[in-house]
């Protein structure tokens, strides 16, 4: 198990005519994880602000890195 | 997860495209795809009992590239992945694997032009081909299929077929 501390932005908008932004969030994850299961790690920690994992769960993720 | 290393940062984002609106965070409204698909995408048959696997011989290329088309998911990567947000890869491959075989060869004119039709009106861009789509297909959807439907909607409005 080899973990890695990763910084994901990833766009929050409320609605349709909302504006949107980029919000950061920080996930401690492993290279043997698929992308959803980061994700979820994301979603159950204790200290996650990240509502709403359910909907982003149901989309196909474009993914751009940096 | 092995693509990326410690300290990376990823950024993840919805699908960008006018014909794609944003419903909530990541979740776009990819029902403009569904519209397409209603103008055409299928073929007419009466119904009864199913006739003989047989009965209507294909070509085994042709089986191939029907299949191969067939093979997209209506994922929208296609149109996200286009600057011009365009539907081509998908209106096309969705034309194609029909248009192939001879059970979807009857309403090929119809088809064409209707699916075009609503891919112009559902606010999706004109292809230039640049490729990115068949870059990012996750079914490997090639851009042979815009090359024939250019042919098809061509014959279709200029060539009377």
């Amino acid at each position: 198990m080899s973990g890695m501390n990763l910084t994901l932005k990833i766009w929050r908008q409320k609605n349709n005519g909302a504006n949107g932004h980029f919000e950061n969030y920080k996930v401690q994850a492993d290279e043997h994880m698929s992308f959803l299961e980061m994700l979820d790690v994301l979603a159950l920690a204790p200290w996650s602000s990240m509502d709403g994992l359910t909907e982003v769960r149901q989309v196909l993720l474009p993914v751009s890195y940096t | 997860m092995r693509a990326f290393k410690d300290g990376d940062t990823i950024t993840i984002e919805p699908f960008r495209a006018k014909a794609f609106p944003v419903i909530k965070d990541l979740a776009v409204d990819r029902s403009a795809f569904d519209s397409i698909i209603q103008a055409g995408g299928y073929i007419s048959v009466n119904t009864g009992q199913a006739m003989d696997g047989n009965a209507i011989p294909v070509d085994k290329a042709d089986a191939d590239e029907a299949f191969d088309s067939a093979t997209c998911i209506g994922c929208g990567a296609c149109v996200a992945a286009c600057p011009n947000g365009s539907a081509m890869l998908f209106t096309s491959a969705k034309i194609n694997h029909l248009n192939k075989l001879p059970q979807g060869k009857v309403e090929h004119s119809r088809r064409v032009k209707n699916m075009v039709k609503v891919m112009d009106k559902e606010g999706f861009g004109k292809c230039s081909n640049v490729g990115a789509c068949e870059v990012e297909c996750p079914k490997e959807i090639s851009t042979d299929n815009i090359a024939a439907l250019n042919r098809y909607y061509l014959g279709t409005v200029f060539g009377g077929q």
